[in-house]
């Protein structure tokens, strides 16, 4: 087990706590046609988004500027999830090194995605009538009678989105991430930032040449750099010769940061 | 080389060539240099095990919560109310379970929806709470009501303001200041979005003219939330805003940062279709699971405990000694549903071969009563009636507009299976949404090649959209007379469009829709020829709202209008309208005046019309009966009806004696006895208006159908019959006025029906 999957893994679990109520009224009770974004103006009370979009949004931003997609590989409560869920068949692995070509064309599906989930925000969240649904309300989140109440409601919001999320899940123990990977138009948003961030994963070394180990290690069997990239860092831990670490994008390669791996690539495995 | 580090080929491919080489792999890890912290890979299956048991935790956590939720108690009670009550009974709820040792589960949401829920058996909760609506009388219809409704407390509507009130609101009256900046949420739900407006439209109707408009007219912010408002006023952002009492208790609002002004049970008790609102009922459920623990519950809420937190959370308990002035808004409520009479009464103008009137009470359901379900129906029928008119192009803009706004997706909050089964409503016969998109489709597809091609704009404004109404308008406001007239200008309907034109002007003075009506109007009167009165009415326009949009409308159209003169012949008559300057100060002056101003726009016939409703009360108690009554028979004259004329002055001169009118009347009666301007018809009929009997005078203080009733008998008494005006009254009496204000009194019915029977 990598020292790095257990930091993420913990991370990951605290963000979880935090938000994992306000993913789960995001998905199930979530008045608005696209969840997470018009929290400010969500007549709900019971959910948390109130108080936490603020603090997410500047999560982002602030990672987003520094590390480029991390939040996802290590904030996001339905990564966590999907993380999770991705170890669990034996059947993912096997999809995705079989269609290669598939799984890079299904990737390019994230920026319809996000393309389709900005359109909805101005013509479902933004409306010049009520935007939103007719709210629930519960004692808890685990209240399954709000949620079949809110299905019940008739309103498509509510009927469409659960389905959606349920589809995440479910893909999710076929394609390990499915919905990070191909569809997530928070995670293609986020994945912009990897263009511009102050670090970036990338080679100590930049002669040597690529050993092509990323996507295995990688969660979303992607490469550093691209922006399906969530720095998730496994592939830095996991490369062979200590190779890769966390780079200033902006320096002359000077600035080295060291997160998790060794100090620098080592001779003898270059050799 | 393919396949190899640093050679082509895509990544998977190069993974597979290591995984195949698995011994080198190890190999590339142990042989790591000297760093602080040793790849350390256990493989891929022990990451797989910790990530199941992730999985597994995740799944008994969720699972575990579940089932604490449920198992350990021994009772669990299920509770449903209505969102507004939301804190205040999740409150009292957690308590109860801390003293009873039971689970409450408790969900709030619209209680119209929970209610049809649980009438549709979908449902089966213990315990409902909720305002005091017409889904009670549905549950004990259907027997789903073991005991009550009880109503254990009132939730009044209140004035907030920031400390300090910096807006000196003292009332309701003060909201129409200039000075005051007000927030109002009208597109929330019901009791926080139309019921506010219900609120002022009421008092302005009743005491307060043009508070609505005014109102409106200051508000800073159109809110989608009403809990937007509390946070504007905490802010310092808006003067005032109406909420419900409870809302200013509601969590996380700042009490030191809002002051709350009451406002006056006999204000709120003008209220019509949102008296519901203000009483909240419990009741038990006849499936409740456990009713015994359900009736603790309630009497809980009913008694000490329930006064404690109820009050705790600004409502106003029943066990409360204020709760005596709101007791008439203590039990539940049905409210009267408009729409389903007014579509009748299209159907039957329709039917009856009255057209234009018919196609403006389809457009009146949509614009003056919508939003409602009866809207696609009346939509299409529109589209129907332009088209069997032969106005092809107006008819294909009705069945595309049909097309634009249906069907409506999600449940409506303005009609549904309760309303249907508790509001008294006529049979129609309208299906769903979905068949008269069909019908519009095919309507458009067939008159699509008889369709004149899209012209190009002669005048400014010819084919602007009418503005969108809402739920939460206040009810016959400006912005929904304006709509409804925009979209007769674009039927082609110029007289009918001129007068809700009028109606915006005059009748919803202060409108911030008035400066383009006043504009529209003289487009109006441009379309049907009478183009001094147009160019009248478009500087009247730039003189009125210099700065405005419509203004500029107004000059471009002079200049490109150029001085061509009226091609409109005015029938001469024996004596002038006397001038009338306009006034809006009440009702009955605002009804002068706007029957004055369709007269100034040559529509006679309905400026007759307004004197006559003038003189049956419909604008209220008045002095001004002898002057409306000397109007009137001017108007007839213009209106092509001497005969009527004559009758009208007779009447002034008999029954207001001492009037300076009566001496004007007598004057005009002379005049009229010499004037010899007339066909042969005509006279003859002036001659007998002139010495024979007078009709009967009405009754004052009536119903709104024997107003109605009154109103057709004048038309036909003085033999003013024309566009079927006297028809529609008595239409009118027997459908809409069933669910207007006052008790209907069906003794009107068979007198309605055999006059309507002479007539047609």
């Amino acid at each position: 087990m990598k020292r790095i999957t257990i930091l993420r893994r913990i991370s990951q679990a605290v963000f979880f706590g935090i938000s994992g109520t306000w993913l789960a009224i995001g998905a199930l009770r979530c008045p608005f046609g696209v969840p997470f974004v018009s929290c400010q103006s969500c007549p709900s009370t019971d959910c948390p988004g109130r108080y936490l979009q603020i603090p997410f949004i500047g999560l982002m931003a602030l990672t987003g500027a520094v590390f480029g997609r991390a939040f996802c590989g290590w904030a996001c409560p339905f990564g966590f999830i999907s993380d999770a869920l991705g170890r669990l068949p034996k059947l993912q692995a096997t999809v995705s090194e079989r269609f290669a070509g598939v799984d890079r064309a299904l990737k390019l599906l994230k920026w319809p995605a996000l393309a389709l989930t900005v359109y909805l925000v101005f013509a479902v969240n933004y409306t010049e009538v009520r935007p939103w649904a007719y709210v629930v309300r519960a004692d808890s989140v685990f209240n399954l009678e709000a949620i079949e109440v809110a299905q019940a409601l008739g309103d498509p919001v509510y009927v469409t989105r659960a389905w959606v999320a349920l589809g995440a899940l479910l893909a999710g123990l076929i394609v390990s991430r499915a919905w990070c990977r191909y569809l997530c138009p928070l995670g293609a948003f986020l994945g912009l930032t990897n263009r511009f961030s102050l670090l970036r994963i990338g080679k100590r070394d930049e002669s040597l040449p690529d050993c092509g180990l990323y996507p295995r290690e990688c969660i979303q069997r992607t490469t550093p750099g691209t922006t399906d990239c969530v720095i998730c860092g496994e592939c830095v831990e996991g490369c062979p010769r200590r190779n890769l670490g966390l780079r200033s994008r902006y320096g002359h390669g000077t600035a080295d940061v060291e997160a998790v791996g060794g100090t620098g690539p080592s001779h003898r495995a270059v050799g | 080389m393919r396949g190899e580090p640093g050679g082509r080929g895509n990544a998977f491919t190069k993974v597979r060539r290591h995984r195949v080489d698995g011994r080198s792999r190890r190999h590339l890890a142990s042989t790591v240099g000297p760093g602080r912290w040793k790849v350390r890979t256990m493989g891929s299956r022990v990451l797989g095990l910790i990530d199941t048991a992730i999985i597994v935790v995740v799944i008994v956590a969720v699972v575990g919560f579940y089932v604490a939720e449920q198992a350990p108690h021994a009772e669990t009670l299920v509770v449903w109310s209505c969102g507004g009550n939301y804190h205040a009974l999740n409150h009292f709820a957690r308590e109860f379970e801390q003293r009873h040792g039971v689970k409450v589960r408790y969900t709030a949401a619209p209680v119209e929806y929970l209610l049809e829920q649980i009438v549709a058996g979908e449902g089966h909760p213990d315990l409902i709470v909720g305002r005091a609506g017409p889904g009670w009388e549905a549950l004990e219809q259907v027997g789903k009501l073991s005991e009550g409704p009880d109503s254990f407390a009132a939730d009044p509507y209140v004035i907030i303001t920031p400390a300090g009130n910096p807006g000196g609101v003292t009332g309701v009256e003060d909201l129409q200041r200039p000075s005051v900046r007000v927030a109002y949420s009208p597109h929330a739900m019901r009791p926080k979005g139309k019921c506010p407006s219900h609120l002022m439209g009421m008092l302005d109707a009743k005491v307060y003219p043009s508070l609505a408009e005014r109102w409106e007219n200051n508000a800073i912010e159109r809110s989608h939330c009403a809990r937007d408002l509390l946070r504007l006023i905490e802010q310092g952002r808006a003067d005032a805003a109406i909420v419900a009492s409870s809302m200013t208790r509601y969590p996380g609002v700042d009490a030191e940062a809002i002051e709350v002004v009451p406002i006056p049970v006999k204000h709120q008790d003008m209220m019509k279709s949102c008296r519901g609102t203000i009483g909240q009922c419990v009741g038990v459920l006849a499936e409740a699971a456990n009713p015994e623990m359900a009736r603790r519950f309630r009497d809980e809420m009913l008694g000490e405990t329930g006064r404690q937190v109820f009050e705790s959370f600004g409502y106003i308990h029943i066990s409360s000694s204020e709760i005596g002035q709101w007791k008439p808004f203590l039990k539940t409520f049905i409210p009267k549903q408009m729409p389903p009479w007014q579509v009748l009464l299209g159907d039957m103008l329709a039917d009856a071969g009255i057209h234009r009137e018919a196609l403006r009470r389809y457009l009146k359901v949509i614009y003056t009563f919508g939003p409602n379900p009866q809207e696609a129906y009346c939509r299409y029928r529109a589209g129907e009636l332009l088209a069997e008119q032969g106005n092809v192009q107006a008819a294909i803009g009705q069945w595309r507009r049909l097309l634009r706004d249906f069907p409506r997706t999600g449940p409506s909050e303005y009609g549904g299976r309760i309303f249907a089964m508790v509001c008294e409503a006529p049979e129609l016969d309208i299906r769903s949404d979905e068949h008269y998109v069909a019908l519009a489709r095919s309507g458009i597809e067939k008159l699509a090649g008889e369709a004149a091609p899209p012209q190009s704009e002669p005048l400014p404004g010819m084919h602007s959209e009418p503005p969108m109404v809402i739920d939460g308008d206040p009810p016959k406001n400006g912005t929904r007379e304006f709509a409804l007239a925009e979209d007769l200008f674009l039927c082609g309907e110029y007289e009918y469009a001129t007068r809700d034109y009028l109606k915006v002007v005059h009748l919803c003075y202060s409108s911030r829709y008035a400066p383009q009506a006043s504009y529209k109007i003289g487009l109006c009167d441009w379309m049907r020829g009478h183009h001094d009165v147009a160019r009248r009415q478009w500087r009247r326009t730039i003189e009125r709202f210099p700065t405005s949009t419509a203004a500029r409308d107004a000059a471009a159209a002079v200049q490109r209008a150029g001085a061509e003169e009226a091609v409109i012949d005015i029938p001469a008559a024996p004596v002038e309208m006397p001038a009338w300057e306009p006034i809006h100060d009440t009702w009955p002056e605002r009804g002068m005046t706007y029957g004055m101003a369709l007269y100034e726009h040559r529509l006679p016939l309905f400026a007759f019309k307004e004197m006559v409703k003038l003189l049956h009360g419909e604008y209220g108690q008045h002095e001004m009966a002898a002057q409306a009554r000397y109007r009137a028979g001017v108007a007839a004259w213009a209106a092509g009806h001497p005969d009527a004329a004559v009758l009208e002055w007779r009447l002034c001169e008999s029954r207001h004696a001492g009037s300076a009118w009566t001496r004007q009347a007598h004057e005009a009666l002379q005049a009229a006895r010499a004037w010899t301007d007339l066909p042969q018809g005509q006279r003859a009929a002036l001659e007998r208006a002139l010495d024979g009997p007078l009709p009967s005078p009405p009754k004052r203080n009536k119903p709104p159908c024997w107003m109605r009733y009154c109103l057709a008998r004048e038309f036909i008494d003085v033999g003013v019959l024309d566009q079927g005006q006297a028809a529609l009254e008595l239409m009118k009496a027997l459908t809409v006025t069933r669910a207007s204000g006052g008790k209907y009194d069906t003794s009107v019915v068979p007198k309605a029906e055999a006059e309507l029977r002479k007539l047609l």
